[in-house]
């Protein structure tokens, strides 16, 4: 499971497996737009009615992410050309030499391999996580975004124009291609796909992609020998194409789901007939998200304050429609429950959808919603706060003003809301659900959340954070910081105990 | 070779040419080595090596004829290592047998390094005559010499010198072994094992595997190619079957770990620059003294955590170790000593009368004694003094004031007992201090004293301003010097013929 930590706005945790398409703009594709736009709350704008209010925002592109296994994180060194390898818990260091200018890396679900995407000079680097061997596959020009299946067995590398690219050549650049690689065999496949390339849902069988472009879905049958884009136009006239914003997959591969900007419907796509078919889910939807279970699809519809809900297997059948209180942009699946929230607008409460009972219940905050994570077993709710105020919001409180952080125990609903003394820029959460870490601008602190007695404890950091993720399968977060040669923190809340390892990016010069 | 010059001189030794003579070289030089087996002399007019025994036994060491530039002792006090040179005429002519036989343009140095015991050279080696820093194994079997350049600002160069390379000497023998180690060397040690050494150079840290003689590894201290980082200090210290080199960077404050088993870097943030740095292995930690932080910080040598102890008043010099820690200010107007226990934590603080000049401490860590500067505001403000701490009772140092600067100070434990031998700016005797009672007594000399010495056993050497050499050896409980005088006379009657030719070389 990922747990890297995305600054905020970001809002899922515990859907981490999504976050290979959508939630990170590393793997190119911003689609789920479920977190506030800038300087949305802040403007003391009505939560009600959808007006002109900004899209749902969720993710922030993000450069030299490190990428994590349980026991190694990588980190990418994009001017000196290499990848460095921190064990835990010994901190031990290896480098190894990749190719020029390493932008990205991503690590297997199996923790077998990392990969790096290449930018100086358009390869693939496929790093042995044990022996740091490295196997180099050259790749189309220009990619700046890199996502792995989840089986490990696959990467797909294409251009992110709303990424930064720091490798352009300057020669001829297409707006279509991509390159996928079969990792274990180093078997490189560059196609064309649609224009703008926004990202790709895996299966979780490892047999099928969907490559979502603006005005085309490519589908990539993984089993062939020679894997080759099966393409379908989402709409007649590809010139005027809206952008997509999000595609979720049906778990038999039979459909792909797709949001576009400013749309009133969501495409369904039959992979097997290449049809096309629009279904109608209210004014302006927002958010669409695939439930836990796989099957069960679910649209936030803003504008019409409904949420509809779709068997993915059978999408043309009745959807269930539930009617929202409020204007609620954003959904995240926890447990058997779905949180409500919206960061479009300065609405200081969220909603609760149970799934067993179908009813809806809201509960007030102390200040809007930015974003929201869930513990991993369904019961926390972790809110980041705006620093703006909602309209008539009591001015002798003290969270006016303030960023603020509000736990909320689902069970009972009982809340923890805390004044902070800064914006948060990111979190994480430990893959048994038990703690919540995230840290803020310009603080050398890192928050430990206990989700048990929602409570916190700051640790001290040598130096201001940076990026913030766990360790699969621990209660261990690491934390990059600010430093010259590069520093990483590791804090194992199950004993409390701090390492850090400065000055690790040295250890890339290191010759023989 | 010209050794004299025959002018007008006042020495009262028939040299050639005239009852009086000026030498153009100093006769002895005042810079003398204690060894185990007495003290050795270089003898620059006479172009020779000579050991002084304390029984005033005189024996010049054969160096076949090259004159000694330069002495270094071993640390194991038997060893000494000798630059040596002497003139060369290339012209293979036999009749040339001086070198006032040799055209101008045919004249030339050569020079070597001699591995001089017991007064005879075991073994010579081809070592550049520039190089100017040596480092000892551990246990004396190598040594390596390279060139320190903020030793020697500028170089005379006669042919190609390597300034990036340093040479290992294995002494039994002589055979030497020539390692690119990285431009402008600073500090080399030597891994406990002797598997190793470890060369501090600007910019990176090499590792010199000492079975193959190459650079298994080198450790960059800075990325930024533009910027020259150099570094201060460095410790070697084990943990865990894991060697590891603390380094300090001039004008940094961070502590550069290095894991030389498994080639890793990390950094731990000081808090200050570090000044010095002492290794204590009984508490498994290193203490660094700080520049301008009221603090002694020190990392363990597992996980490297820093811990900071605080203090009323910076310390950035510290002595000690295997248990303890001494800090102190030189060279301030500060008066405060701090003794800290590593093992427990717990900290002294010594107030001296006046600010602290210098320090030593003891072998036994009971003692330390320190010379003082006038500037204290008591009753001795106006004095320099010498205080005695004694590092066990704790109780307040011991001050003594001088009649003068101190311009000498040694320090030796024997039998149980403590001495501090100090020479004073033009006082003819030498002051003699019981470290543990403070009681002192002039020692009577046969000629006034420039410097001191000890030898390996703790017999203290007065160096005796003698125009042709004047040593005093005094067993430490002693107060009955035995002087030893004129042995700079050797080699001032010798033969000028050529003493290597070209083509024996």
């Amino acid at each position: 499971m990922m747990s890297v930590l995305l600054p905020l706005p970001l809002a899922l945790f515990g859907c981490a497996a999504l976050d290979e398409l959508s939630k990170s703009g590393t793997n190119g594709a911003a689609f789920d737009t479920g977190a506030m736009a800038p300087g949305a709350g802040d403007d003391g704008a009505s939560g009600a009615g959808d007006g002109d209010l900004p899209p749902e925002e969720e993710a922030d592109p993000l450069r030299l992410l490190p990428a994590s296994t349980a026991t190694y994180v990588f980190v990418a060194n994009p001017d000196r050309d290499t990848v460095t390898r921190i064990a835990v818990p010994s901190l031990a260091v290896s480098t190894a030499a990749v190719g020029a200018m390493p932008t990205v890396v991503r690590t297997t679900a199996d923790a077998g391999m990392a990969v790096t995407l290449n930018e100086g000079d358009d390869t693939l680097s496929i790093v042995d996580a044990e022996s740091m061997a490295v196997a180099s596959v050259p790749l189309r020009p220009n990619f700046n975004a890199l996502s792995l299946s989840g089986d490990g067995q696959w990467a797909l590398a294409w251009y992110d124009p709303d990424a930064e690219s720091r490798g352009l050549s300057g020669g001829v650049q297409s707006f279509n291609e991509v390159s996928l690689v079969h990792l274990p065999s180093r078997t490189h496949f560059p196609m064309a796909v649609g224009f703008n390339p926004r990202g790709v849902r895996w299966s979780e069988d490892g047999t099928l992609a969907v490559i979502v472009s603006d005005a085309a879905l490519a589908s990539l049958d993984l089993t062939l020998t020679t894997p080759r884009p099966v393409l379908v136009d989402l709409v007649e006239d590809a010139a005027a194409a809206p952008p997509a914003e999000e595609v979720e997959l049906a778990p038999d591969g039979g459909f792909a789901f797709v949001r576009q900007f400013g749309s009133d419907a969501i495409l369904a796509v039959d992979l097997a007939t290449r049809q096309v078919e629009p279904i109608a889910v209210g004014e302006n939807p927002t958010d669409l998200d695939m439930a836990p279970d796989g099957r069960t699809l679910a649209v936030v519809s803003r504008g019409a304050q409904e949420l509809w809900v779709l068997d993915a297997l059978n999408p043309f059948g009745d959807a269930e429609v539930v009617d929202l209180p409020d204007a609620y942009g954003s959904l995240h699946f926890a447990g058997h429950r779905a949180i409500l929230t919206t960061n479009a607008a300065a609405l200081p409460r969220f909603g609760v959808w149970d799934r067993l009972t179908g009813e809806v219940v809201e509960r007030t905050l102390v200040k809007p919603v930015a974003s929201v994570g869930v513990s991993g077993d369904g019961e926390r709710l972790l809110v980041f706060h705006t620093r703006g105020d909602a309209v008539g919001a009591d001015a002798g409180s003290p969270f006016t003003n303030r960023w603020a952080l509000t736990l909320v125990d689902l069970t009972d609903f009982r809340q923890n809301p805390m004044v902070l003394p800064a914006e948060p820029s990111g979190y994480a959460v430990s893959d048994d659900g038990n703690y919540g870490f995230f840290v803020m601008d310009g603080r050398r602190l890192l928050e430990v959340l206990d989700f048990d007695t929602l409570l916190y404890e700051e640790i001290a950091l040598p130096s201001e954070p940076v990026h913030l993720g766990v360790l699969p399968g621990s209660r261990t977060a690491w934390v990059s910081q600010l430093h010259a040669l590069g520093r990483l923190s590791f804090y194992d809340a199950a004993t409390g105990a701090l390492d850090t390892l400065t000055g690790f990016e040295l250890n890339a010069g290191i010759q023989h | 070779m010209l050794l004299l010059a025959l002018l007008g001189c006042s020495l009262d030794w028939n040299l050639p040419g005239g009852p009086s003579a000026t030498l153009a070289l100093p006769a002895w030089d005042r810079a003398v080595v204690p060894a185990s087996d007495g003290v050795y002399v270089r003898l620059p007019a006479g172009g020779a090596l000579v050991r002084v025994a304390p029984d005033g036994a005189v024996d010049r060491v054969d160096l076949r004829g090259a004159a000694p530039d330069r002495v270094v002792a071993a640390p194991d006090g038997d060893t000494l290592l000798v630059f040596a040179s002497w003139s060369v005429c290339e012209d293979p002519d036999p009749d040339v047998r001086t070198l006032e036989d040799c055209a101008v343009d045919d004249r030339a140095v050569g020079h070597e390094l001699a591995v001089v015991r017991g007064a005879s050279v075991l073994a010579t080696a081809d070592v550049p005559p520039q190089y100017n820093a040596l480092a000892f194994s551990g246990d004396g079997r190598l040594a390596v010499a390279y060139l320190d350049l903020t030793q020697a600002p500028s170089i005379e160069v006669d042919g190609v010198l390597n300034l990036a390379e340093a040479v290992f000497l294995e002494v039994a023998t002589g055979e030497t072994h020539r390692v690119p180690v990285g431009f402008a060397a600073e500090h080399v040690l030597f891994t406990q094992d002797g598997s190793a050494a470890v060369v501090l150079s600007r910019n990176e840290v090499a590792v010199v595997d000492l079975a193959s003689w190459s650079v298994a590894v080198r450790f960059p201290l800075t990325l930024d190619v533009d910027s020259d980082v150099t570094p201060r200090d460095v410790a070697l210290v084990r943990s865990e079957d894991t060697d590891y080199a603390l380094v300090t960077l001039e004008g940094g404050a961070d502590l550069y770990v290095l894991d030389l088993t498994h080639e890793s870097i990390d950094l731990v943030e000081l808090g200050g620059e570090a000044r010095s740095m002492v290794v204590d292995t009984a508490a498994g930690r290193t203490f660094l003294g700080l520049a301008g932080r009221s603090a002694i910080v020190s990392v363990d040598h597992a996980a490297f955590e820093l811990d900071t102890v605080a203090l009323d008043a910076p310390a950035p010099v510290l002595l000690g170790g295997d248990g303890m820690v001494l800090g102190y200010a030189p060279g301030s107007y500060q008066t405060d000593v701090v003794l800290l226990d590593t093992l427990t934590g717990t900290t002294t603080e010594f107030r001296a009368e006046n600010p602290i000049a210098s320090m030593a401490l003891l072998p036994s860590h009971a003692h330390a004694v320190a010379t003082l500067s006038p500037g204290g505001s008591g009753t001795l403000g106006g004095y320099h003094a010498l205080a005695l701490f004694d590092l066990v009772a704790k109780d307040a140092p011991l001050t003594l004031a001088l009649e003068a600067a101190p311009v000498g100070l040694e320090v030796v434990e024997s039998g149980g007992e403590a001495w501090a031998f100090l020479l004073q700016e033009g006082v003819d005797t030498l002051l003699r201090v019981d470290v543990a009672t403070g009681t002192a007594s002039d020692v009577a000399l046969a000629a006034p004293p420039v410097g001191l010495a000890t030898m390996p056993d703790g017999t203290f050497v007065v160096v005796h301003d003698g125009a042709m050499g004047m040593l005093s050896f005094l067993a430490p409980g002693s107060s009955t010097p035995r002087a030893v005088g004129g042995f700079a006379s050797v080699g001032l009657l010798h033969d000028t013929t050529l003493p290597r030719r070209a083509a024996s070389e």
